[in-house]
């Protein structure tokens, strides 16, 4: 067997060619419902993820547990080819609002060290139902019309970034 | 030699079956309306640097005849008013294209369910919009989720309503 063939196939093809289908179907599983690769449009998650960047959506991150305030979460919208990317600041049955770009959680301030552009967000509470989160984008530098935020079912969340 | 020819036979007999099979099982509404979204996309595509005008305006217009029906209504969300009728998404398509330096329509995740007696299926799916304005500035990107409202007129599958589903309310 010539040289570049056995780099190809190596000692024993057939053998190569097992390895090749096992190696395609674990990436195939993996890729397409583990591990979702996803690449970013917009601002709305800046800077804690930048428009244009690569990642991955981890749908193992809440299967052992519900998501948490503070976790960053990847909601489908029909399906999963394209989902948003939003923060959870409010758990179900919660008064989520803001105030001159304060959010108040029940009522009461509530300090996000992640938020860097801040506007001047008013917003009346809404309250959240037993299966919805409140969800929003760590980017307040724009207008509060501007930006997608809001409840959302939970069944909606696939899972997480994976870094 | 003879079992050759009887191999071949055979082959062509599993192929033949397996197109009849496949011709049998496929869904050609779903297949229409489809291709019709695949038409539409492309319909209101525009490159970078091109002027959508004379003959390929009226095809691309031609187009959208052919997919939407004459009173439709199309309500894809703020800051988009709704739009009621075949003529006004025209008009509004001929004025407005070119307004735009780029545009690029995209439907994924389409999921079609089909009305019993199949005169009108709904169809969801997640709308992407990646455009430029004649400024020339960052590209914009928009995604919503839309339903889509499809009826069979005179044998032909057209829009009759669009509207928005909110993924965050």
């Amino acid at each position: 067997m010539p040289w570049y063939l056995r780099l190809l196939v190596g000692k024993s093809p057939r053998r190569t060619l097992v390895r090749a289908i096992i190696i395609a179907a674990i990436a195939f599983i993996a890729f397409r419902y583990l591990f979702i690769p996803v690449h970013l449009r917009g601002a709305s998650m800046e800077p804690s993820y930048a428009n244009g960047s690569v990642n991955f959506v981890n749908t193992l991150r809440f299967r052992f547990g519900p998501p948490r305030r503070g976790d960053v979460v990847a909601i489908k919208m029909a399906g999963t080819r394209v989902m948003l990317f939003k923060r959870i600041v409010g758990l179900p049955n919660e008064r989520i609002g803001f105030r001159n770009g304060i959010l108040l959680v029940n009522g009461k301030e509530f300090q996000e060290p992640y938020v860097v552009h801040r506007e001047q967000w008013n917003m009346p509470e809404v309250v959240t139902g037993e299966n919805e989160y409140f969800v929003v984008g760590d980017n307040r530098g724009t207008a509060i019309e501007e930006h997608a935020l809001g409840r959302v079912d939970k069944r909606r969340i696939v899972g997480g970034p994976l870094f | 030699m003879k079992n050759t020819k009887r191999n071949v036979l055979i082959i062509v007999l599993v192929l033949v079956a397996g197109m009849i099979i496949w011709l049998m099982t496929q869904d050609w509404d779903q297949r229409r309306i489809r291709k019709n979204l695949d038409l539409l996309a492309a319909a209101v595509y525009k490159p970078r640097g091109i002027t959508i005008q004379g003959v390929d305006l009226f095809k691309r217009v031609a187009i959208l005849r052919k997919v939407i029906a004459a009173d439709c209504i199309i309500a894809p969300g703020e800051p988009v008013p709704q739009i009621t009728g075949l003529d006004e998404v025209c008009g509004l398509f001929a004025q407005g294209i070119n307004m735009v330096a780029e545009l690029k329509v995209v439907f994924k995740d389409v999921t079609l369910t089909m009305a019993p007696g199949r005169a009108s299926a709904t169809a969801t799916m997640t709308a992407e919009g990646i455009g430029t304005d004649l400024q020339g500035g960052p590209k914009q990107y928009d995604a919503r989720e839309i339903e889509m409202t499809w009826k069979k007129i005179e044998g032909k599958w057209k829009i009759a309503e669009v509207k928005e589903i909110k993924t965050l309310h």
